[in-house]
């Protein structure tokens, strides 16, 4: 894989990305830039609050990554593949609303329309039936619900977790044959790795709600699409681990008291990541990817032609 | 008599022998000696109309060459090909070639690679299990020599292309009539929409594809 491919669709839209969170931050901030007064009003203030883009925000270095790697995008779609970014843009557009919204009820309808519409778009290879759209939509969902509350109330944690999450998924992929993909996910995790720092820096720089929901259907897609041209017959259910991972950041908030916070957050990463590693492990030692040796030509036998009597 | 007959019984006994040796020999050794070919002028030749071959897939082949990292030339290939081809021997009338490869036997002799091939990055496999070439016309160049114009399906795109195509040759070995060419096209990938490290040259744009074919005249 060149340096070249992963300067331009992996750091520079991370980068892009840190740089368009903190400028929301600071143009959403009051005084911030004016020193006495803010620099919009507080309604305009508030539609420019990070927190509300950032559903956006995190799926955009990897849209960016796909149309790079694309040269352009084209439509109509002619492959599955192709519909990726079209299934990120309509789950993170959709989970606005989710970042938006304060009723439960919203939000949790939202998430599932956000995971619904995301995985109906796409129709991997040997997978277009109505039973796997739903089975993935209902691991987005989870993996969304599960995301929500540490994504809300932690500021970096999620972040790290869906860094580390991201990465597994990409070498997954990579070991897969599929190393577009690959590089897809890569810029999910530069990007989940640069907004991480932005969120370090600043405090409005949150996954939020709405955040995990788009990341929960990102991650979905890629699998679902990551499985369908799985060249290397890893098993379904790893897959599914890494889809599913983001469910276990609640554990974290779930299972340890708010007031211990640092054992908190650490538990918000070491769940997802220790899944995600664990799926990689699995799916490279049962399929033996590392270790198979090369495939025989299947012409080796000059006389077993068909055409031979 | 008696001794009359025993002087006579080793003679016949050599001659006896002899002659049941040399039709075994003879009849043992014809089958594996190498048939001397039936027909000097083919039998197509013979007949004034096309006719139609079948592709055999194990003595037919594509091959595929491509510039990596703007040095060396390497080959892969393609290990199942089907169709048929029709032909005149010295005509370019009727000539016509409908040949299917299955992508999915892309080969490199190297598995990483060879999953590499299949997988969305270049030939997509799954989306686009085949590549075909239809015939449209052809026309002749020289004796054995002829631009075939067809269309060339590959990672659903359908360009027009035209191959130099060279008759190799047609005779009966004893396992009926058999024909032989080979194709070379030259085509820009990028036109099909496999552009993976095109923009940098780390993966040439022009791929030269050499096919031979070797067919067996289709029963009627």
């Amino acid at each position: 894989m060149e340096l070249d491919i992963i300067l331009r669709a992996v750091f520079a839209p991370a980068l892009t990305v840190f740089v368009a969170a903190l400028l929301l931050h600071m143009i959403s901030r009051k005084g911030v830039v004016t020193g006495r007064h803010a620099l919009f009003p507080d309604h305009v203030a508030m539609w420019l609050m990070p927190l509300r883009w950032m559903p956006l925000l995190i799926v955009a270095p990897a849209i960016a990554a796909h149309i790079h790697l694309q040269g352009g995008f084209e439509w109509p779609c002619t492959t599955s593949y192709e519909w990726l970014p079209v299934a990120m843009v309509i789950g993170a557009g959709v989970s606005v609303v989710p970042s938006s919204a304060s009723s439960p009820k919203v939000q949790l309808l939202a998430t599932v329309v956000a995971a619904a519409s995301a995985m109906f778009t796409l129709k991997p290879p040997g997978l277009g039936g109505t039973r796997y759209q739903v089975l993935a939509a209902a691991i987005a969902v989870l993996a969304s619900l599960g995301a929500a509350k540490p994504a809300s109330q932690l500021r970096v944690a999620p972040f790290v977790a869906l860094w580390i999450m991201a990465a597994c998924a990409s070498v997954l992929c990579v070991l897969s044959g599929f190393a577009k993909l690959g590089i897809v996910l890569g810029a999910l995790s530069g990007g989940s790795a640069a907004l991480a720092v932005a969120a370090a820096i600043s405090p409005s720089v949150r996954l939020g709600r709405g955040g995990a929901t788009a990341c929960a259907c990102a991650l979905a897609g890629c699998m679902f699409i990551g499985i369908g041209y799985d060249e290397s017959d890893f098993p379904w259910w790893t897959w599914a681990m890494l889809a599913a991972s983001p469910a276990l950041m609640g554990v974290g908030m779930r299972f340890v008291p708010a007031t211990r916070s640092r054992t908190q957050a650490c538990v918000v990463v070491a769940a997802p990541a220790a899944l995600a590693v664990c799926a990689v492990a699995c799916a490279v030692l049962l399929s033996g990817v590392l270790t198979r040796q090369p495939a025989q030509s299947s012409s080796g036998d000059p006389y077993n032609s068909a055409t031979q009597p | 008599m008696i001794t009359t007959t025993n002087h006579r019984r080793p003679w016949l006994a050599i001659v006896s022998l002899s002659a049941v040796s040399s039709a075994l020999m003879l009849g043992l050794a014809q089958p594996q000696e190498p048939a001397a070919p039936k027909t000097a002028t083919p039998p197509a030749t013979a007949t004034t109309g096309p006719q139609v071959f079948t592709v055999d897939d194990v003595h037919s082949m594509a091959l595929f060459r491509v510039q990596h990292f703007g040095a060396g030339q390497f080959w892969g290939r393609f290990n199942d090909i089907e169709g048929n081809f029709t032909f005149a021997p010295g005509k370019a009338e009727g000539m016509k070639f409908d040949i299917t490869i299955k992508v999915e036997s892309v080969d490199t002799a190297n598995d990483d690679l060879n999953k590499h091939l299949r997988s969305p990055d270049f030939f997509s496999a799954k989306d686009f299990p085949s590549m075909t070439f239809k015939s449209t016309s052809a026309m002749k160049v020289d004796d054995t020599t002829y631009d075939v114009t067809g269309d060339l399906t590959l990672h659903g795109v359908t360009k027009t292309v035209v191959a130099r195509v060279e008759y190799c040759g047609m005779a009966d070995m004893g396992r009926g009539p058999k024909a032989g060419f080979e194709a070379q096209l030259l085509i820009k990938r990028s036109d099909f929409g496999i552009k993976y490290g095109v923009d940098k040259g780390a993966i040439g744009n022009d791929v030269k594809i050499i096919v031979g074919l070797e067919g067996a005249l289709a029963k009627k």
